[in-house]
């Protein structure tokens, strides 16, 4: 540890911190644009230069680190000089497009030139010129000319995504970024560059000219498109959300969004959207009051049960709904239809069935920080880069720091090129027995490494066969009962949808959901659908094989936000509220549960599901106490008792693990 | 007494036989100051182009917080004003409006300003959301 | 000031333990500035302290200037009252902080020693919540009886209604700040219906016992001069008590001005006391450069002092105008309006609009003055020295006049001060006090002009001496326009100044701060900074309270007219109606900077 002075105040600091970290790390700004935290070091930009007594130089606080009392001035009469010429040095081929640029108004560099920078210009020359805009690619368009080649863009995409397809090009001050590779900008994660460009060179499309900074209410939220459960900010202008922003929650998100979510939002405020509800009428629909749609649901229940029972009633949830839509989605079919199954799918594959605690005891729960400790990491059957992206990145970063990749199962995927091993073909069971001059299974290839490996992470992805996982459950904890107690292997599930572990949870409780879905033209495992169903509740799902469904059906009912294939040819529609329309959880791949905040109006007379629930049990009669989707989470904390410590006060803005912990390492009991 | 009151009688005598001050508007008008605060007018340059190009530094200007700017890019096909900018929709609601000229200090590029035009008066309340086409300057 | 350590060391002296933190805070230059001592007063003590400055003859603190709250939220303790009191001999204003918790929101009154404080301790009840036992008459003031909640606390939400756009025109209910709606839910706007019920008058002391008839006049009548609202009661005809109420025009100017950036919120200022609204300018403004430390140049410096003064011709002309009319000499209301339509002119001329200008701005003036404005301002004053002669001649030795204004409204000196009265109410009553000569601000000092007093403290010394005001501001205006220096009439700061036009498209530096300063405003230093000037009606001083963010965290204006109509019982004791309106018009209340 080392303790210096900064502008008179005294701290204490690990050894080989920059002095620009120590700084803000006692609340100093010190201006600056090539550094990020995230980022490797440049030190180009000379924006953080700042005094060291008995140094006769200004030095970059970037790029120097700390030693035993050396005294630090910000704010002396040189580095008030040298800031105000840096800034002009910039300032001098900067375009005068404030007015037109997005970055307007939240722009580090108008708010340095204002803080730090000179009140008047002394140049009077003319500026360099490019071409402009860019674009780099469907969705950054680059402003060659205000570009002020801080190199952040091109770190981050060598560094982090690794992905490097932007790079410099040129020399002097005809430098300038340009995509290095004919495939294009094509990378997942293209959007993050934006947040990161200091001024308005690089840009989203998307959100181009829509809306200034003063014009947006912002709130949190989380993105709905895949289980990592990234925290997002939404920037809304009257009622519609414009742009979607990190809101960096280091264990889950590392800061960073992939593309999907940052720019996956425009569909919320689709003029297609669902406003009222809809039955059949014909060949088409007519629109209809909530009461009508409800009490034509209730009927077809009703009737479906005189004739053929209540086992004939299902309901056919999706990961997409939160926890509290999902709870009273069960409570709902359990305790007023009478019928005991609701499942959910995932796009036609089969739910990958809860691990069993009792089965992994001794094994660590999977949380993504995991990641970043493991020495080997080892995916079976999954594909990061496709289902959860974010993780995609951690494991990249921690390849780079050393850890060994190990895949299994899987065809080609991205990550195979960080593999330390070549991969296990598809198709090999995984416990199977090698075969004469073959490769082996899981089990056989990799348990020496596994054995080697003081911290391991095992993830199952989403093609995992299910009848496999309880030996493979076995397997490892034998190896770690084996393994003498130091270390740790952490086992985990990569949930592909916002909710999916949320689903699991919510709709089989405590216990496991075995395979009681419907059965239906599955590619693969059985095309004839479960003849025992005769009406059907699809909530936010859509199914591939509908129309064969369809013929087998007396009633269907859909609710949705789109008038999907699905819905259309149901015989009530149910418009469905969006993820930004509802306050409500969703747990992620690591069982963190986090919020959903409202934050736009649901369009016309959508409602969240958790509200049609309760409607649909008062007309039977049923009478529930659900004001809020907190009353809804204050009943799934009792009557649930894998999120008995959870509360919406408890899960905050960061979100808490189901069983109460904030952070730490869980394990199955 | 007498004297005083008749004193005072001799200033209101006379001002019985001069001309009043007063202008019978509207048959006579006086002639606007130059600086003269009252309706907008979103001008143009001298090529016909708007001036506008949407910034919204008027609408962060105004205190009253009565204008809204929705802006969209330019197209060479479509150009509207000068750079890459325009603003598509330019709203300024009238009634909350207190002509303070903020919005004309804070414009970068003298688009919008305040101009003589002051009979506004108008019977319904919705008649005062005054849209683009209404600010505009028209063409020459 | 050595003035102001001498006071701390005193009260130090005499109550050891009252000072918690004293914070002097003297400015650079005591001429142009005056000294601001801030000094924070433990509460217990409050009393001692207030006494000692009131009574001891070395001190002499005989004027309460403002007495208002300011709500700190994060802070225990949470309220703070601010209390300014000035000493009439030399001008020193010390500024008394007392906190006060939330748990005990509660302050010993100050009326035993400053009676002016009666009004503003019921304002600070209103705003803020804090109550002071011991006080006569602890009630609210500007919000009706019976609101609920206190508005200047900084959780009571702003309020208002949404713009209405094309866009939002069919859900601005949803749209509008969620007040009106939670308001609607929770019966905030529902008032209990303790209303404006007889045995409410009881209270006020007010019965329609023995023959007395109790007569309310206004808050719609045309000779209030506003929306005042006067409970008087008759012995016959003669006037028993006589107990004004204000709120009737309460608009929530200081509640939005900490909404709104420090060169929006200057928009505000000409609409608090509407008639003197460069004064308003002037006084925020030089609140705000004082926190700045911005020098203003000495032209702007100069037009600064003309447009006050021309001001001050308007106002009076009003003032006079109206009371004449009030009183029955309709002609001199119209003859004054004639001349006001001159000064009128010249404004717009100036600036675009003929009363709500803005144009002393925050770092100087809004723009140069157009080319033809000094010659116009000549005319000015070619032709007004006549006319003045000519209202005088229409009234002041007019015996009706004199029958309704000589000995008609007594005041007294002691009483003037003790109600916190200024300007030519004040000096009506022979306290020569104008803060022009007492602590001059913007260069007033390089001018030379008389003061006005009168001796009987009568409604029409009150007139003689607006008459004599405005003869003083022609001669000001005479000597600026002849000393009036070249120069620039903004401050030469980038930071708080937009630049000027034409560097806009030309350099980087000026664009950016062109933008930041247009739509951010600039972040002002914290601190606090309480500055006064001379309106037509008296003492108008803005205390702003900075947080260091472009928003004013306290905005508070001190309003000649507030302290002013408490002079009101006094004034009409035992008179007859006729003669209310007399007084009423020798105050010259605007509501604007009564209510707020």
């Amino acid at each position: 540890m080392v303790t210096l002075r900064i502008d008179d105040r005294e701290t204490t600091v690990a050894d080989g911190t920059m002095i620009i970290e120590a700084a803000r790390g006692i609340g100093i700004e010190i201006p600056h644009f090539c550094y990020h935290p995230k980022l490797s070091v440049s030190g180009s930009c000379k924006m953080c230069l700042v005094e060291v007594e008995g140094l006769a130089k200004l030095v970059t606080a970037c790029t120097t680190a700390v030693s035993r009392n050396i005294v630090v001035r910000t704010r002396s009469e040189k580095v008030k000089e040298a800031q105000r010429a840096t800034l002009s040095m910039l300032l001098i081929n900067h375009p005068l497009d404030c007015p037109v640029c997005d970055k307007g108004g939240e722009c580090p560099l108008q708010d340095y030139t204002y803080r730090y920078g000179p009140g008047k210009s002394e140049f009077s020359d003319e500026k360099w010129h490019f071409k402009k805009p860019v674009d780099l690619s469907p969705l950054i368009v680059l402003d060659r000319e205000r570009c002020i080649l801080c190199t952040r863009c091109v770190r981050f995409q060598e560094e982090v995504a690794v992905h490097p397809e932007i790079e410099v090009t040129e020399r002097g001050r005809g430098s300038f970024i340009e995509v290095a590779r004919p495939e294009g900008f094509t990378s997942n994660f293209s959007g993050n560059t934006i947040e990161l460009c200091p001024v308005g060179a690089l840009t989203s499309r998307p959100f181009r000219f829509k809306a200034r900074p003063w014009e947006l209410k912002r709130s949190p939220s989380l993105c709905p498109h895949c289980g990592c459960g990234c925290n997002i900010w939404l920037d809304v202008r009257e009622d519609k959300i414009m742009r979607v922003l990190a809101r960096e929650n280091p264990p889950v998100d590392g800061g960073w969004l992939c593309d999907r979510g940052r720019f996956g939002y425009r569909f919320v405020s689709h003029a297609s959207r669902l406003k009222t509800p809809l039955i059949r009428k014909g060949e088409g629909f007519i629109p209809c009051t909530w009461e009508e749609a409800i009490s034509r649901v209730i009927g077809g229940f009703k009737k479906g049960r005189e004739v053929y029972g209540s086992e004939s009633i299902r309901g056919l949830a999706s990961p997409k709904l939160t926890n509290e839509e999902l709870y009273l989605f069960r409570k709902f079919f359990q305790e007023v239809a009478g019928t005991n199954s609701s499942g959910y799918t995932l796009n036609g594959d089969l739910m990958i069935e809860s691990l069993r605690p009792a089965d992994c005891s001794g094994l660590r729960r999977f949380s993504f920080q995991d990641i970043d400790e493991a020495d080997s990491i080892f995916l079976i059957d999954g594909d990061p880069s496709k289902d959860l992206p974010i993780l995609d990145l951690r494991i990249k970063k921690a390849v780079k720091k050393g850890a060994r990749l190990f895949i299994a199962g899987s065809a080609e995927i991205e990550l195979s090129d960080f593999a330390s091993a070549s991969p296990i073909p598809v198709g090999t069971e995984l416990n199977s027995v090698p075969e004469k001059g073959g490769k082996g299974g899981f089990d056989r290839r990799f348990s020496g490494e596994i054995r080697d490996s003081k911290r391991s992470v095992i993830l199952l992805g989403r093609k995992t066969d299910p009848s496999e996982v309880e030996s493979l459950c076995s397997f490892l904890k034998e190896l770690h009962d084996n393994g003498g107690g130091e270390g740790w292997i952490s086992l985990g599930v990569l949930m592909p949808a916002a909710n999916t572990q949320g689903a699991q949870d919510m709709l089989s409780g405590d216990t496991i959901l075995n395979s009681q879905g419907i059965k239906y033209g599955v590619p693969g495992k059985s095309d004839v659908p479960d003849s025992r169903v005769k009406c059907l509740f699809i909530a936010r799902q859509e199914i591939p094989d509908i129309t064969n469904l369809r013929n087998h059906l007396d009633f269907l009912a859909v609710y949705d936000i789109f008038l999907s294939d699905t819905a259309r040819v149901a015989d009530v529609v149910l418009p469905a509220a969006a993820f930004s329309e509802i306050d409500g959880t969703y747990t992620n791949s690591e069982r963190r549960v986090q919020r959903l905040f409202k934050t736009t109006q649901t369009p016309g007379e959508a409602k969240p599901l958790w509200e049609v629930m309760t409607l649909l049990a008062k007309a039977t009669g049923t009478g529930w106490d659900f004001h809020s989707s907190r009353d809804v989470m204050r009943e799934i904390s009792e009557k649930i008792s894998l999120y008995r410590y959870i509360s919406y006060e408890e899960i905050g803005m960061k979100g808490s693990y189901a069983d109460g912990t904030t952070s730490g390492p869980r394990y199955y009991r | 007494m007498l004297t005083e009151l008749l004193q005072a009688l001799g200033i209101t005598g006379k001002y019985l036989f001069t001309r009043s001050v007063t202008l019978r508007y509207p048959e006579e008008r006086r002639e606007p100051y130059l600086r003269t605060r009252w309706r907008h007018k979103l001008m143009r340059h001298e090529n016909g182009l708007e001036r506008c190009i949407g910034c919204s530094l008027c609408e962060a200007a105004c205190p009253a917080r009565c204008i809204r700017v929705v802006a969209e890019e330019n197209t060479e096909e479509a150009r509207v004003s000068p750079g890459e900018r325009y603003a598509k929709e330019y709203e300024i609601n009238m009634i909350r409006c207190i002509f303070c000229g903020l919005c004309q200090e804070a414009c970068p590029v003298e688009a919008i300003v305040l101009r003589e035009d002051f009979e506004l008066a108008d019977y319904e309340r919705d008649s005062f959301r005054f849209t683009k086409d209404r600010l505009l300057e028209p063409q020459k | 000031m050595k003035r102001s350590e001498t006071v701390v060391q005193r009260i130090r002296d005499v109550f050891p333990d009252a000072v918690s933190d004293a914070v002097p805070d003297t400015v650079n230059d005591a001429s142009a500035f005056h000294g601001d001592i801030s000094v924070t007063i433990r509460k217990n003590r409050l009393s001692g302290v207030v006494r000692l400055l009131a009574t001891d003859p070395d001190l002499g603190f005989d004027y309460l200037s403002d007495l208002t709250g300011v709500d700190y939220p994060g802070k225990e303790p949470r309220f703070e009252v601010v209390c300014h009191v000035t000493s009439t001999k030399d001008g020193t204003v010390i500024r008394l902080k007392i906190p006060v918790t939330s748990s005990d929101p509660t302050l010993q009154t100050i009326t035993p020693e400053y009676p002016s404080a009666n009004w503003y301790e019921r304002e600070v009840y209103d705003m803020f919540g804090i109550t002071f036992p011991g006080h006569p008459d602890m009630r609210r003031i500007l919000m009706p009886e019976g609101w609920r909640g206190h508005p200047l606390r900084k959780d009571y939400p702003l309020g208002g209604e949404a713009v209405a756009f094309t866009s939002n025109k069919d859900f601005i209910e949803e749209q509008s700040l969620p007040f009106i709606l939670e308001g609607k839910r929770n019966g905030y706007l529902e008032l209990t219906p303790d209303g404006f019920t007889l045995s409410n008058l009881e209270r006020l002391g007010l019965s329609g016992a023995e023959g007395r008839i109790i007569l309310n006049m206004g808050p719609q009548h045309p000779s209030t001069h506003g929306l005042l609202r006067l409970l008087i009661e008759l012995n016959g005809e003669r006037i028993s008590r006589i107990i004004p109420e204000i709120g009737y025009l309460h608009t929530g100017i200081e509640k939005s001005g900490e909404h709104l950036t420090y060169p929006q919120a200057l928009t505000l200022t000409d609409r608090a006391d509407y008639l003197a609204n460069l004064f308003n300018n002037l006084a925020y403004c030089l609140a705000v450069e004082r926190l700045l430390d911005l020098e203003i140049p000495l032209r702007a410096q100069y037009i600064r002092v003309l447009l006050c003064e021309l001001n001050r011709l308007a106002s009076h002309l009003l003032a006079i105008g109206v009371m004449a009319h009030e009183l029955g000499a309709t002609s001199v209301l119209l003859y004054c309006f004639r001349e006001r339509e001159i000064i009128m002119d010249l404004f717009e001329m100036l600036s675009g609009v003929r009363m709500m200008t803005s144009y002393i701005t925050i770092g100087g003036l809004r723009d140069e003055l157009p080319e033809a404005f000094i010659g116009k301002v000549g005319d000015v004053l070619k032709i007004f020295p006549d006319k003045i002669n000519e209202y005088e001649k229409l009234l002041t030795k007019n015996p009706i006049w004199l029958k309704r204004t000589k000995g008609i409204g007594y005041l007294s000196a002691g009483e003037a001060l003790g109600l916190g009265a200024s300007g030519p109410l004040l000096r009506g009553s022979g306290v020569k006090r104008d803060l022009r000569k007492q602590t001059p601000y913007s260069s007033y000092d390089h001018f030379d002009f008389d003061v006005p007093v009168g001796e009987n403290g009568d409604v029409f010394d009150r007139y003689i001496i607006r008459v004599e005001e405005m003869r003083q501001s022609l001669r000001i205006i005479r000597q600026v326009i002849d000393k009036l220096p070249e120069g620039p009439v903004k401050a030469d700061n980038r930071k708080v100044v937009l630049p000027p036009r034409d560097e806009l498209d030309k350099g980087m530096e000026a664009l950016i701060h062109h933008f930041l300063i247009a739509s951010r405003g600039f972040p002002v230093p914290k601190g606090e900074a309480y500055r006064t000037v001379e309106s037509p009606r008296g003492e108008l001083g803005y205390y702003i309270v900075s947080d260091g963010s472009e928003r004013p965290y306290r905005f508070r204006i001190r309003g000649p007219s507030f302290a002013n109509l408490m002079t009101v019982p006094a004034m009409a004791r035992d008179c007859y109606i006729a003669d209310v309106v007399a007084i009423i018009g020798s105050i010259d209340p605007v509501l604007g900077d009564v209510d707020r």
